[in-house]
């Protein structure tokens, strides 16, 4: 007796049919994204695709290496990994290594993922000159990420300035204010150890053009900096004379954080430091306006601001009243953003792709969760009820992904091998994981990471031929 | 009510702004009078299954939302 080839194609999310999904990028959103998917009540496939040969994004890229807590959601991305229907696909660059036209054959949906990477820019004049740096790279810098590997910073500059009042630039002042040794025991980069144990940096001023009540830190994070060794947060009283608006927005009970991030900067309005003691310095209602030195930056120019309008929409009106400070180190943190892939319709000013209830233009079939939706904000588990509400919505448009069957997976493998694209699986990801372990252990760290995607490869290439 | 398991939690943080009337504080902004909480939490979480959809609020709950100013 001989079976037929031919198979009719039963409906979408049956056994013969499943569903099969391409999630691009695998930081929270994607993994949040894969595990609703996998959660619903039909035969569904899961292909995951990173452009690093590593998983997790802003995970393991973004959170601090001092707060090693909040990278636990790693465990649950972990177990999501290994449910069987998942598969992932390491060192796939989506819009190079495979189109998002190729994918729409091979798969009934692209969910897309890959969150904000590039940086928003003060648009300075000065703003190249060196000394000037943007948070994104720091970050990725001291957290090992590939494409900052090569980044330099003079940190010989007492005085350094960081233009954001949210988490990221919390991270960075307090890497750059933090003993050295407490850094030591945690998954930073050695590189970036190496640079540290020679800053110079001692006086941090951080500034945002807004008010205390508009800062964007969460609670833990803003108290952090008055928590530093040796090192004391300073906010001048006059600050904290709030507007009938101001008090407005923190009377509203929904708005906790902010009233939460008042009750602190209040905390440190009597505080100031003594002869010996770093600073970190709060500064409010300035803008910068210029960057300012010769052949390196050695001030930048302050304008002082008013705040405007109606509550949770208050902006900041420049004044004319200019001031200038000294300083030879900046981070520019005032947020991260999303960069256009092929020809998804795209936001260049948000840096978003444009989206209704998560599904991005006219036919069915692509989705968006995560930063690269929304925007930079909220953490990590804002993206966890985001990913969900874009997967219903495609769960939802299911009558109108078409009825043929995708290949999927195996067609995925096909196109990219004969690209030559060596593809990173999740069991070689696991192998890598135990590598950077094991190196770490040596130091009393939870983890050495590698630092280059050549590193990468070849360690996989080195474990398979053992 | 719901109770949360601190051994399974991960400070993802999602849940705070979650619920309607702010009662998932973070350890650190646990008001001191509500200090007991943690115990309730980590003694109930155990003992109940574990919910993994949605619930139905109570009948109460919207007038109970007002009461409380959200």
């Amino acid at each position: 007796m001989s079976w037929g080839t031919e198979r009719v194609s039963g409906d979408i999310g049956s056994s013969s049919n499943p569903l099969r999904v391409a999630i691009v990028g695998s930081g929270p959103s994607g993994f949040y994204a894969a595990e609703a998917l996998l959660k619903a009540p039909l035969e569904i496939r899961v292909d995951m695709l990173e452009r690093l040969p590593v998983p997790f994004g802003l995970v393991r890229y973004g959170v601090a290496p001092d707060h090693p807590k909040l990278k636990q959601p790693v465990a649950v991305f972990d177990k999501i990994a290994q449910t069987p229907n998942f598969r992932f696909f390491g060192n796939v660059t989506v819009g190079r290594d495979i189109s998002v036209a190729q994918l729409r054959s091979t798969h009934h949906a692209i969910l897309f993922a890959y969150g904000a990477e590039t940086d928003r820019p003060l648009g300075l004049d000065g703003e190249d000159l060196p000394g000037s740096h943007t948070a994104t790279e720091f970050v990725g810098w001291y957290n090992g990420h590939p494409d900052y590997r090569d980044r330099s910073f003079d940190l010989s500059a007492e005085v350094a300035v960081i233009v954001g009042q949210g988490n990221v630039a919390a991270d960075v002042a307090r890497v750059l204010m933090k003993p050295v040794d407490d850094l030591r025991l945690t998954d930073i980069s050695q590189h970036a150890l190496d640079a540290l144990a020679d800053s110079r940096v001692r006086e941090i001023h951080i500034v945002g053009r807004r008010g205390p009540a508009q800062a964007r830190f969460t609670s833990r994070e803003l108290r952090e900096l008055g928590e530093l060794q040796h090192c004391v947060a300073e906010v001048s009283a006059s600050n904290l004379q709030l507007g009938a608006t101001c008090l407005e927005e923190l009377a509203d009970k929904s708005n906790y954080v902010a009233a939460k991030n008042v009750e602190i900067f209040r905390s440190w309005s009597e505080r100031r430091a003594v002869d010996g003691e770093k600073r970190i310095v709060f500064h409010f209602l300035k803008q910068p306006v210029q960057l300012g030195g010769r052949g390196r930056l050695e001030s930048v120019t302050l304008e002082r601001g008013v705040l405007a309008g109606s509550p949770f929409a208050q902006s900041a009106q420049g004044t004319g009243d200019l001031d200038s400070l000294s300083c030879g180190l900046l981070f520019r943190s005032i947020g991260y953003r999303g960069l256009p892939l092929n020809e998804l319709p795209f936001d260049p000013c948000k840096g978003v792709l444009i989206h209704e209830a998560g599904r991005i233009g006219d036919s069915p079939g692509l989705y968006a969760a995560g930063w690269i939706k929304r925007g930079p904000s909220g953490i990590i588990g804002t993206n966890r009820a985001d990913a969900v509400a874009t997967v219903a919505t495609l769960i939802s448009d299911l009558p109108v992904l078409g009825t043929s069957a995708k290949a999927g997976s195996d067609a995925l493998c096909e196109a990219l091998a004969r690209r030559g694209t060596r593809i990173v699986s999740y069991q070689d990801w696991l192998r890598l994981d135990e590598i950077e372990v094991r190196r770490g252990a040596l130091a009393g760290k939870p983890r050495e990471k590698m630092t280059r995607v050549s590193e990468m490869l070849e360690a996989l290439q080195i474990a398979a031929a053992a | 009510m719901l109770y949360i398991d601190n051994r399974e939690c991960v400070d993802c943080s999602a849940c705070v702004p979650a619920c309607p009337v702010h009662a998932i504080y973070e350890q650190s902004d646990l008001p001191t009078d509500k200090a007991d909480w943690v115990a309730i939490n980590a003694e109930r979480s155990v003992q109940l299954p574990v919910v993994s959809d949605k619930q139905t609020p109570l009948p109460t709950a919207e007038a109970r939302k007002s009461e409380l100013g959200y």
